[in-house]
């Protein structure tokens, strides 16, 4: 009895593992796309209304779902809050604390930092052409992302189960 | 002009600490604070340029400030605005979006909120054809505290006003620069609009074209002056273009603007007379001869366009009025008579 219930613990416990590891594929890719949407968001702000930063990304942190919500949220805070520090550092520091609750890959988060240098530091035409460039970069970020998630997505599940079965027919 | 009220000593402190200390830099901010409240009062100016030291103008006088915030006569004994200083003022101003400010940046002030006014000064952009696109480097603010006075237009109800028609002429305020046309029109503004002008004249929709955001000093669309509750502002519009815009749109009795000069401002200044609206305007001058001599305002002296003109001067302070006259150009009361 107690052999058939650690075997079903250790083969829920190895599954779950493997649709963890999966979802990180499917969340990437996801996070990227709404980084886009709030990026273009944050173009017509600019653009239309030359909204100043911080309200901005509060509205943006308003419309777009958590984390990369929260994470707009959080940058219209500090920024309302910065004591003069550029908008570009607020950025990089937010990015960072932030960066357990995004999966973000090293790649997408130099692409983001990268931009962020460049956040209100110009005029709108200038603004406009540095958000135009980032979402580029996403936008082949998320098509990457894309690939690895349909390679990777079914392994990992499918790894998870096995890996789990596999345990278990060697401790049994 | 006797009665008027100058914001207290205790309201010109408030809105240092409040609303011009947040544009300030920690460190540049604390030293202005630590300086005695018997200056901080009459502070009117706070002027940080880089690299030199910072500077107070107060009562008429100026010094410069040392991080303490002690006051010294010696330039070098100041604090020395570092690149760091600038920059932090620079995005403290703009909450880090420099491309909200674009427009200022053009024109080359900021309006902070309570409508202090921030001259900025660095390197102009040229675009294509040579008109100034923008600025950078930005080396100098100058931070002018903004004072409300205010009843300056006491005891000038009766002069205004048609004693057979009860109804507002159409004024002309002539006056050097720094004689207090705007207060005195930003007072006039607030009287007609309350109805408080003349015991005769109930309150009126005032219209202001306040193409250089001075009369009313909106930050974000809101006058940071007292304007009196009928009165709808027109902000950073060009003069001649707004009067049209107000008519149009907004059906005013009096309409306000500052400073005419150009021709299209008389052509539209016509039109708002010849729709019935009172208007009262400015223009730099030093008497009625200029009146007569200069193109616009010969043209619209001749055509009866203003039947009062008023002279101010500085002679007795701000808003000292020298001398009211009719349309014709005769004097009816010198400034000894009035209030």
């Amino acid at each position: 009895m107690i052999k058939l219930f650690g075997s079903l613990l250790v083969l829920l416990v190895a599954t779950s593992f493997g649709f963890k590891k999966a979802s990180r594929f499917a969340e990437r890719a996801k996070q990227l796309r709404q980084f886009i949407t709030a990026l273009k968001l944050l173009e017509t702000e600019i653009l239309y209304a030359a909204t100043p930063l911080s309200e901005a990304a509060s509205k943006i942190g308003a419309r777009i779902r958590s984390p990369v919500g929260t994470f707009f949220a959080e940058l219209g805070h500090m920024l309302r809050e910065g004591q003069g520090v550029s908008a570009g550092e607020i950025w990089r520091e937010t990015l960072s604390a932030q960066r357990s609750a995004l999966a973000l890959q090293e790649v997408d988060r130099d692409v983001l930092t990268t931009f962020g240098q460049t956040l209100g530091i110009s005029d709108r035409q200038d603004q406009i052409k540095h958000i135009q460039l980032a979402i580029s970069q996403l936008g082949s970020e998320e098509l990457v992302a894309r690939e690895e998630q349909q390679k990777n997505e079914k392994m990992w599940r499918y790894l998870g189960a096995l890996m789990g079965l596999a345990l278990v027919i060697l401790l049994v | 002009m006797s009665a008027r009220s100058t914001p207290s000593a205790s309201g010109v402190i408030t809105a240092i600490c409040e609303q011009i200390a947040c544009g300030l830099p920690a460190r540049i901010r604390q030293a202005i604070l630590n300086l005695p409240s018997e200056v901080l009062m009459q502070i009117e100016e706070i002027r940080l340029r880089l690299g030199r030291p910072l500077q107070i103008l107060y009562g008429g006088r100026d010094q410069f400030v040392t991080l303490q915030g002690k006051l010294t006569r010696e330039p070098e004994a100041g604090h020395m605005l570092t690149e760091e200083d600038m920059a932090q003022t620079l995005n403290l101003m703009s909450g880090s979006s420099l491309y909200a400010l674009e427009e200022e940046l053009r024109r080359g002030y900021i309006t902070m909120v309570g409508g202090h006014r921030v001259g900025i000064a660095g390197r102009i952009l040229l675009d294509g054809t040579g008109n100034v696109r923008g600025m950078k480097e930005i080396a100098a603010f100058n931070i002018r505290i903004a004072r409300d006075v205010q009843q300056v237009a006491d005891g000038l109800g009766h002069l205004l006003i048609d004693s057979a028609s009860y109804r507002l002429h159409n004024t002309l305020l002539i006056s050097p620069p720094q004689c207090g046309k705007t207060t005195l029109l930003r007072d006039l503004a607030r009287k007609i609009s309350k109805g408080t002008l003349h015991p005769k004249i109930a309150g009126l929709k005032v219209s202001i074209v306040d193409e250089r955001s001075e009369i009313a000093a909106s930050w974000r669309g809101a006058p940071q002056h007292d304007l009196g509750p009928r009165t709808d502002v027109l902000d950073a519009c060009p003069k001649a273009e707004g009067m049209t815009m107000m008519i149009r749109s907004m059906s005013p009795q009096v309409l306000i603007t500052d400073e005419i000069g150009r021709s299209e401002d008389g052509h539209a200044l016509l039109e708002a007379i010849h729709a019935g609206v009172t208007v009262i305007t400015t223009a730099h001058g030093f008497g009625m001869h200029e009146v007569r001599s200069r193109p616009l305002l010969r043209q619209l002296f001749e055509l009866g366009a203003f039947t009062r003109y008023l002279v101010l001067s500085r002679r007795h302070g701000p808003c000292t009025v020298e001398g009211v006259y009719d349309k014709r150009g005769d004097l009816i009361q010198t400034g000894a008579e009035v209030g």
